[in-house]
């Protein structure tokens, strides 16, 4: 059989067929085409603006190295006139964070990006180690996922930077998408979605411009740049229920490559079905009641804000759910939804304080960080902690 | 369940404490008797809500008798469907005996998917399923039972074949439907588009039997099955429309949408309009006028709240005893993996849903009660394969967003314009499934 011709180039030989699509393409094409994707997205979603200052989120893991690769190439390719650093978190894993965060070091170095790295133990008086020790194995992860995503925020916040980007992939979207199907989350489906999360009024927006990149995309690009990267998985085991949606995002995978993409596609569209406020659990209307009363409110679309006029024509109405917040667990929470739906239902046009999903967005009284509580979760989670250790030490 | 080998006789039922406990409803020891009330009332409960809105959407509201509702069963004979029938067929025989005012007709369908040669014959041949039919309908004799062979697909008023693949009409009809079939992209784009098929024969032949509703047999597994099938297919936007109870779009191809409609599928009969289902519109906002492309045939779901394996305990009791009668291919969820390429979506769906059936069934009603509340949102075209609606918007953004570029190297932008100038319009989905 005759040696392949890359589709791309008609020229060189074909060493890739590519995971998303099948097409046979030279290794420069393929690096071509993944970089051209990249750069396609962050044009088309408005995602930078010129002389904004953009953290990357970097683990040293595949995904962190090749956003940070890539954007690097295309910052000066395509002149975004952004400033971009590299914002790493040392969790304080022995065997796992210290060895990642030497390659993220080189990485700094590699790139020419500045760095910043920045403790759980400086942030909240806890490494992952002692939290472990503490609590066990099991559900450390939770811990280790709220104080990371804070983390990240402050530390954007301690840099003066308002942009902070990530390296999640379409693998971890759709596995993301199915996950909230399974639990039967859809605020949080409709959120997840979205390529930009936090808008205006969070001091921090955030943006995953990998979102439609194929980890096993991102495996070659890696492999075919020699990019330097740390691989080993994170010594305490991976959550479990993440770990069933994997395997069956991988298993479609295999059976239609494109699966993974169409999962992505599905959960947007779906995430614009999700009706207007809907507290987690508390919906107890039917899908019929819920089309009845209909207010107009562009506001609280997922997706509103990013694709900005593309989007504009495209109007999905919204129920307002008047009823429904029964099992919030907290009276104040529950006095500021339906506060926040009067607010709406006289007035349409956006409130600031409006995420999608309907919560309303607060101050955590603690630490001052965004949350739809009184108190954020990290805050929750530290006291928790706290409290224990007092009870031990007793 | 093997009761012979237990030391002592089983306990008696917690509920009728007078026959013995073979079953389990949740953690409680039930007779079967007792088990098959607890299935059946799940149904019944179903089936009044559709009772109510086929006699809403019908506009009877008088207190005198009104003409009985007409029903029609999908019948695979699969063990979800013929449970189903059997349920049903028990429901009406005790209905006609005791309360004949909210008895209703039954028809089942079977969707004959054999595309070997012999369908061609003039002579309506000794077909299996012909034969298996005549078994059933000797056990459900209430019910009328047919056959519709998948080559109606060719006839079928609904289908709309500009967006699909030339056929050759030179040859018998079998065979056309067989290599339309073969030619597409992949295992999951056969079983996909073979399933549009099936559907658009039901609702032709609902509507062609001047039915009030149609009655698949989905359980709430297969239902879950089916959200997520569709999520992986990239069917998002349809989800509700299939899941949900209540009224499913009606496909009508764009040559026919101008035409008038055939009477019997006049307003108020079958065929409701959009509007009183209070759809929104996802282009304008407003609730649809009449028009063709917004008629809808009501779909219910009755096993919805049944479990599979509540329902294959239910088929399996002495008294019910459909085991026998249930003709099940190999079943896609156990049998051992030989290449991931013949698998569909819907055969890996099917396994990760049997496995998580067993130890976390609960994440399966979770599921559907959950795209139960997404809301059914209709624009102004429809795809003109599955009949859901179009996202024209959304189509573009997409390709936008992802800069998508194909293999010839062509720009997304030269992609996007020629699907724009072609006048045979696809959802992303059925794009996916057709064109690869």
């Amino acid at each position: 059989m005759a040696p392949s011709i890359c589709a791309g180039c008609k020229s060189a030989r074909a060493v890739i067929k590519r995971p998303k699509n099948h097409h046979k393409l030279c290794k420069a094409c393929f690096i071509a085409v993944f970089e051209d994707e990249v750069h396609h997205t962050i044009v088309s979603s408005r995602l930078f603006t010129r002389g904004e200052r953009v953290a990357i989120g970097a683990s040293g893991g595949k995904d962190s190295t090749v956003l940070a690769s890539v954007l690097k190439t295309l910052n000066a390719r395509h002149d975004y006139g952004v400033e971009l650093t590299l914002l790493s978190i040392d969790e304080g894993i022995k065997g796992y964070r210290d060895d990642s965060l030497e390659t993220v070091k080189r990485n700094a170095a590699q790139y020419d990006l500045p760095l910043t790295v920045l403790g759980y133990d400086r942030l909240y008086g806890w490494t992952m180690d002692q939290v472990v020790d503490a609590i066990g194995k099991k559900g450390n992860c939770t811990y280790c996922g709220v104080f990371r995503r804070q983390a990240l925020d402050r530390g954007a916040k301690m840099l003066g930077i308002k942009h902070l980007v990530t390296g999640h992939n379409a693998d971890d979207m759709a596995e993301t998408i199915l996950m909230n199907l399974l639990r039967g989350d859809l605020p949080r489906l409709s959120r997840s979605t979205r390529i930009v999360t936090g808008d205006d009024s969070s001091e921090v927006k955030r943006s995953k411009p990998l979102k439609y990149s194929y980890e096993k995309e991102i495996v070659l690009y890696a492999h075919y740049k020699k990019l330097d990267y740390f691989s080993t998985e994170c010594v305490y085991s991976p959550e479990a229920f993440r770990g069933t949606a994997r395997t069956l995002i991988k298993n479609l995978e295999r059976v239609r490559p494109s699966a993974i993409l169409d999962v992505v596609r599905s959960g947007e569209d779906m995430g614009r079905l999700v009706p207007g406020i809907a507290p987690t659990g508390s919906c107890a209307c039917s899908s019929t009641d819920a089309l009845e009363e209909e207010v107009e409110n562009s506001g609280c679309g997922p997706k509103t804000g990013l694709a900005g006029g593309r989007l504009a024509g495209l109007e999905i109405r919204h129920k307002e759910h008047t009823t429904g917040n029964g099992n919030t667990m907290e009276a104040d929470l529950t006095a500021r939804i339906s506060d926040h739906q009067g607010t709406k239902e006289n007035s349409i046009s956006k409130t600031a304080t409006t995420v999608s999903g309907g919560q309303k967005l607060g101050r955590c009284q603690s630490c001052g960080y965004m949350s739809s509580q009184t108190f954020c979760q990290a805050c929750l989670l530290v006291e928790s902690l706290n409290r224990n250790k007092r009870g031990t030490q007793i | 369940m093997s009761d012979g080998e237990l030391p002592c006789a089983s306990p008696p039922c917690r509920r009728c404490k007078s026959y013995p406990a073979t079953l389990k409803v949740r953690l409680e020891p039930v007779c079967e008797s007792c088990y098959g009330q607890y299935i059946t009332q799940k149904v019944v409960k179903r089936m009044v809500t559709a009772l109510k809105e086929v006699r809403a959407a019908a506009g009877i509201d008088r207190p005198q008798a009104p003409p009985p509702p007409r029903y029609l069963v999908a019948l695979s004979f699969g063990a979800s469907s013929t449970g189903l029938l059997h349920i049903l067929h028990e429901n009406l025989r005790s209905l006609r005996e005791r309360n004949p005012r909210v008895a209703y007709d039954l028809t089942a369908i079977h969707i004959d998917t054999d595309l070997s040669d012999h369908g061609d014959a003039a002579e309506p041949p000794d077909t299996p399923a012909s034969r298996l039919l005549r078994t059933y309908q000797s056990r459900f004799p209430l019910a009328s039972l047919e056959i519709v062979p998948l080559t109606a697909i060719l006839d079928a008023p609904t289908m709309d074949w500009s967006a699909m693949p030339p056929r050759d009409s030179s040859l018998p009809p079998a065979a056309q439907v067989r290599k339309l079939l073969q030619a597409l992209p992949s295992v999951t784009s056969r079983v996909d588009v073979l399933r549009i098929f099936v559907r658009h024969l039901l609702l032709a032949t609902a509507v062609e039997k001047n039915c009030d509703a149609l009655m698949l047999g989905s359980t709430t597994t297969a239902l879950a099955e089916l959200t997520l099938g569709a999520a992986a297919k990239g069917r998002g936007l349809a989800v509700p429309w299939l899941v949900a109870d209540g009224p499913f779009p009606f496909p009508v191809p764009v040559a026919a949408a101008a035409a008038p409609l055939p009477s019997d599928a006049a307003p108020g009969g079958v065929v409701e309009e959009i509007a009183a289902a209070g759809v929104a519109n996802l282009n304008t906002g407003n609730t649809r006028s009449t028009n063709n492309e917004g008629r809808t045939v009501p779909v219910y779901y009755p096993l919805r709240d049944v479990f599979r394996r509540e329902l294959l305990a239910y088929n399996g009791m002495k008294e019910v005893a459909l085991t026998d009668l249930v003709v099940e291919g190999e079943s896609s969820a156990t049998a051992t993996v030989v290449s991931h390429k013949e698998l569909s979506i819907e055969a890996v769906m099917a396994r990760y849903f049997a496995e998580v059936e067993e130890n976390q069934s609960n994440v399966i009603a979770n599921v559907v009660r959950t795209t139960e509340k997404l809301m059914k949102v209709r624009g102004d075209q429809s795809c003109s394969v599955c009949g859901m609606t179009l996202d024209e918007q959304g189509d573009a953004r997409w390709k936008g967003e992802i800069g998508e570029i194909g293999e010839n190297g062509e720009s997304h932008e030269r992609i996007s314009q020629e699907t724009s100038t072609s006048a045979r319009k696809l959802c992303y989905g059925c794009e996916r499934s057709i064109r690869g």
